[in-house]
């Protein structure tokens, strides 16, 4: 009996599965240690611009997903000139702090503006706890900001969610000023369906 | 993969994305794990020795979290995550919702079977934090485990079906602990100088691994189930963490 691939003889009485970063590869840029600056007064006008995404601009682009940006070995910043905030959570909770609901209100007012644009929101956690909880965690906040763009004036049909618990981490230091950057929520434009 | 002694690793997926919590099938032929490596988290349940793979493919907008394969292998108990609720599910063996176990609008995770496939011990915040719940699968009755702490994870059932290990938050550490499946006082296995997480039970009971930090990265560990003798199993340059002790293979 032969299992699949190179693994022939190699499976004893005792065995481990694990992951590891044989299984992921590593972001190997260095990761800020800096948190987002909150959004210009103005930065929905500048960045869009107009109805629909006839005024978006290169400058108003969100990044790649943070999948992406780990598969090309990126950190998966936010962009400065983003036009969507990364929002951000303390520990183990997913409510929606003053400052949060700031931020949203200015990115429901881009969302707006910008009409066609559709985003796909990730939730992310800081490397405390165990994974499969976080990626939990991370649903509920990415659902918490969803829901409060709806209140906002923003469709739901227009926002995906999808969590990276702590897998993808902005900041990599263990300490609470690199864990509170990566208990964010972040928006990420995505292409728009095509007309029917 | 790799032997308990940290020898002759090997990659086991390569699809260059993020895949997590694997778990052995009752029988060591199959790994149950969970995959970014399409377009939303879900669950494969890839068969070693024949290389196939079976995807368990959620409705809609819904995302398999994790998920664990029942001591007689024909069941699984999985997480899904569904508007940001996360909710234990009964499937088949392919995937197939068999019925909803729990009913809650906050986090349902880590399911970890009962070795007589009757129940399940899996975490929860409906307290306002997470704690561990013992489901009884022929009653539908939950009772609470856990009540020592404000986070208490990832719970592994014991093969002798006496005891329950788990990752426990003290203060800003996180440490393994086990306690009696009827309650009570749980206890710390390992020290707060590190944080040690993810523990899974050898099958015969007499052993725990686990992750920990203790020297800078994560990496696994082994130790008696009383928490004596822990010495450490891998060395790789990356993060070694939530092991999954394989059955014994015959």
């Amino acid at each position: 009996m032969k299992i699949h691939s190179k693994v022939a003889g190699s499976l004893m009485l005792m065995s481990l599965a694990l992951v590891g970063q044989a299984c992921a590869p590593s972001a190997t840029s260095k990761p800020t240690s800096s948190l987002p600056p909150p959004p210009a007064a103005d930065s929905s006008r500048s960045a869009g611009g107009g109805e629909g995404q006839r005024g978006l601009s290169k400058e108003s682009t969100t990044g790649k997903s943070s999948l992406d940006d780990l598969k090309s070995g990126k950190a998966p910043v936010t962009p400065a000139s983003s036009p969507l905030k990364d929002i951000f959570f303390d520990f183990d909770r997913y409510d929606l702090s003053a400052d949060a609901r700031a931020l949203l209100r200015a990115n429901a007012d881009w969302l707006k503006t910008n009409s066609a644009v559709r985003a796909e929101i990730e939730g992310h956690c800081d490397e405390r706890g165990t994974s499969e909880y976080n990626l939990a965690l991370g649903a509920k906040r990415a659902q918490a900001a969803r829901e409060y763009l709806a209140t906002l004036g923003v469709a739901s049909e227009r926002l995906s969610t999808t969590s990276f618990g702590e897998e993808i981490p902005l900041c990599k230091e263990a300490n609470e000023s690199c864990w509170k950057q990566n208990r964010r929520a972040r928006f990420v434009i995505t292409p728009s369906r095509p007309a029917s | 993969m790799s032997h308990l002694d940290g020898s002759e690793k090997f990659q086991v997926t390569d699809n260059h994305t993020i895949n997590l919590s694997p778990t052995w099938s009752p029988d060591g032929r199959s790994i149950l794990y969970s995959s970014f490596k399409e377009r939303g988290q879900t669950l494969y349940l890839f068969e070693l020795f024949s290389g196939k793979e079976i995807k368990f493919t959620p409705r809609g907008a819904a995302k398999y979290l994790s998920g664990k394969l029942s001591p007689d292998g024909q069941t699984v108990v999985a997480t899904l995550e569904t508007a940001g609720n996360s909710n234990l599910y009964l499937l088949d063996r392919s995937g197939n919702v068999i019925r909803r176990l729990t009913e809650d609008t906050g986090i349902e995770v880590s399911p970890s079977w009962s070795p007589d496939g009757k129940q399940i011990v899996f975490v929860s915040d409906r307290s306002g934090s997470p704690q561990l719940y013992i489901l009884d699968l022929s009653g539908g009755k939950t009772r609470r485990l856990s009540y020592s702490g404000n986070y208490n994870t990832s719970p592994e059932w014991s093969p002798k079906g006496d005891r329950i290990v788990y990752t426990g938050r003290v203060g800003s550490r996180f440490a393994i602990f086990s306690i009696s499946v009827e309650g009570g006082e749980p206890r710390k296995l390992t020290t707060e100088s590190a944080d040690s997480e993810d523990p899974t039970w050898s099958p015969d009971g007499r052993f725990i691994a686990f992750s920990s930090n203790r020297a800078g990265k994560y990496h696994l560990y082994v130790m008696q189930a009383s928490g004596e003798n822990q010495r450490r199993l891998t060395g790789s340059g990356g993060d070694d963490t939530k092991p999954s002790w394989s059955p014994r293979l015959d």
